[in-house]
């Protein structure tokens, strides 16, 4: 019953915010408010899919698209010209930027219960990182965004070594780690999210992969918004933190490999400073 | 740098200037014959592009052989003047040419149909145009979990190999494979192998066999007499999305051109490749949960982040 009223009383709410929402828009700004989108590790060509699946799910909530970028720099130019929309972005990503931008991150994507990720890498036939020297390493995102990663990983003593690798872009984290066990490359950097599902799909090829570094944790996807949009856009961001109400909603998260969001103001004090722009 | 072989008319690739982009300072420089046999088609098009993109900082003289009276005799002058390190063919028509060819630069291809079927040679390398089929099951298992019986149809001339290896890899990936091998896949052959097969499956997997696949109204029966029988059918290819697959894992196209450049790096760095011939490493996914839903056939959530079209109801 309590949850009943509750849901009830965000229903409300949402209402109002959406009415006030409209009609300010009206005076003053483009029909369409946006969600933005990027990610260096998702798909290229399922953003199409992404664009579809999202905008059937906003259209009938409001006046909402949903905007994906495959480019680093043109997410970061629509960032810079528009101050009316949700951003969502890596956690790596907004790191590196919100030094930069008035951003303000307010939802924390979730899986399985974690909102942190360690990226793992992971080798077959290998004794230790140093007999990497000069292999083809599988990961996805672009090759800029993986030699940094590796880089990172691997701390500044092995720069030398990211500089030797063959660095094979794929599509997916399942690619990287199939390409190990299929001889396509030598290592993988994936998640560690990743190599849980190779052990579920194949306990003998996850056997057969050798951990050998590991990344600090990084927050999975956020939702931030612009501070001078942030009471206009509290609509929508409603609206995303409660998607995973719905069959949809879920299935749409399930996309962005997510099974919800968090409100940022609700994590532990450690988590949530971080996050927090300067 | 970038060079067009003199041989080639109408103004080739206007404008195929080379991106830096993703070259780290450390890859050997080299000069590279680029044979592509029709950049007018996407698939073919969009490889160079990735291979160009990955390889900056390389001469590249290109040949786009659908604007070009190239022949084996004008290729073996082109080499014989230029000495590229390496020679890399797109599409079964460049790699045919390429074969033809005297030269002695080492060549890499991708994009070839069955390229089996050419004359295997030293110092020829690529990258195949189609899935391993442990790949092919293990995306299987990973997107239908639930689908554990897989129905295969084969001509034995043509996969009697690949099948076995198939067979033995599905029980690591906690598979059952159902396997009718048709020795004479004439249409009887083939509707009673499927009408026996179909009973005994949970999904009818379609692997590239040109004794099975012979002909657009086989390939429409087939998918009839799956559909008929509630069965989802899971192919190789995008193509058969028209034809009612429920699912499809296809290679990446860009990531064929992506891994061609890791293999010509090697190649000009003198190394030898651990393998002449890789299979594919990345996975272009097509899953219809519609379709699906229809057939109570169950996909893994959690597998969505992988799929790149989702094909709903709408």
């Amino acid at each position: 019953m309590a949850a009943e009223s509750k849901h009830r009383t965000r229903w409300l709410r949402r209402r109002a915010w959406t009415a006030a929402a409209l009609c300010c828009a009206a005076a003053t700004a483009p029909a369409e408010d946006a969600v933005f989108f990027f990610n260096p590790e998702s798909s290229i060509d399922s953003y199409a899919t992404l664009k579809t699946a999202f905008d059937t799910y906003l259209a009938p909530l409001g006046p909402y698209v949903f905007q994906p970028f495959n480019v680093r720099a043109t997410f970061e130019q629509a960032l810079a010209q528009n101050s009316r929309g949700v951003y969502m972005l890596s956690g790596w990503h907004y790191g590196e930027i919100k030094g930069r931008q008035s951003l303000d991150a307010v939802l924390v994507g979730v899986s399985k219960g974690a909102f942190l990720q360690r990226k793992i890498l992971s080798a077959k036939d290998v004794a230790d990182v140093s007999a990497l020297k000069g292999v083809t390493v599988a990961g996805t995102g672009s090759e800029d965004y993986l030699r940094t990663l590796l880089k990172q990983t691997l701390g500044p003593e092995r720069h030398a070594l990211v500089d030797s690798f063959k660095v094979l872009s794929v599509p997916k984290d399942i690619d990287a780690l199939m390409a190990v066990s299929f001889g396509m490359a030598q290592a993988a950097i994936s998640s560690e999210a990743s190599l849980q599902k190779l052990a579920a799909i194949n306990p003998k090829q996850h056997s057969q992969l050798k951990p050998l570094a590991q990344s600090e944790k990084a927050f999975l996807l956020i939702a931030t918004v612009p501070r001078s949009f942030r009471q206009e856009g509290a609509p929508l961001v409603e609206i995303l933190e409660d998607m995973d109400k719905k069959p949809e909603g879920v299935t749409n998260l399930k996309l962005l490999g997510l099974d919800g969001w968090k409100r940022v103001e609700t994590l532990e004090a450690p988590y949530s400073t971080q996050l927090r722009a300067p | 740098m970038c060079r067009r072989h003199p041989l080639t008319k109408w103004g080739l690739l206007l404008g195929a200037l080379l991106t830096p982009a993703a070259v780290t300072g450390q890859e050997p420089a080299g000069k590279i014959v680029v044979l592509n046999t029709a950049r007018s088609v996407d698939r073919y098009r969009l490889t160079e592009e990735e291979f160009r993109r990955q390889m900056g900082g390389q001469t590249i003289i290109d040949v786009n052989l659908e604007e070009s009276d190239l022949d084996a005799a004008g290729l073996n002058d082109l080499i014989a003047r230029e000495h590229p390190d390496l020679v890399y063919s797109i599409g079964s028509q460049a790699f045919h040419l390429a074969g033809a060819a005297a030269g002695g630069a080492p060549q890499l291809f991708s994009s070839v149909i069955n390229w089996q079927r050419f004359p295997q040679r030293a110092g020829v390398y690529g990258i195949a145009n189609e899935l391993s089929l442990s790949q092919e099951l293990s995306l299987l298992r990973y997107l239908l979990p639930k689908a554990v019986r897989v129905g295969v149809l084969f001509d034995p001339k043509f996969n009697r190999e690949r099948i076995a290896e198939a067979k033995a890899y599905s029980k690591d990936v906690g598979l059952t494979l159902v396997e009718k091998s048709i020795d004479n896949p004439v249409n009887d052959e083939v509707d009673d192998a499927l009408l026996e097969l179909l009973p005994q499956i949970d999904i009818l997997w379609l692997v590239s066999d040109p004794g099975i696949l012979t002909d657009r109204d086989r390939v429409e029966g087939i998918f009839q007499a799956a559909d008929e029988a509630g069965k989802p059918v899971y192919a190789y290819s995008e193509v058969f999305i028209g034809f009612g697959a429920s699912l499809v894992a296809a290679p990446d196209i860009p990531t064929i051109g992506r891994q061609a450049a890791t293999l010509a790096q090697s190649l000009l760095r003198k190394e030898e490749p651990a393998a002449a011939v890789q299979f594919p490493a990345g996975s272009n996914i097509i899953l219809d949960a519609c379709h699906l839903a229809k057939l109570n056939t169950e996909y893994n959530p959690d597998a969505l982040d992988s799929v790149n079209r989702l094909l709903g109801c709408h």
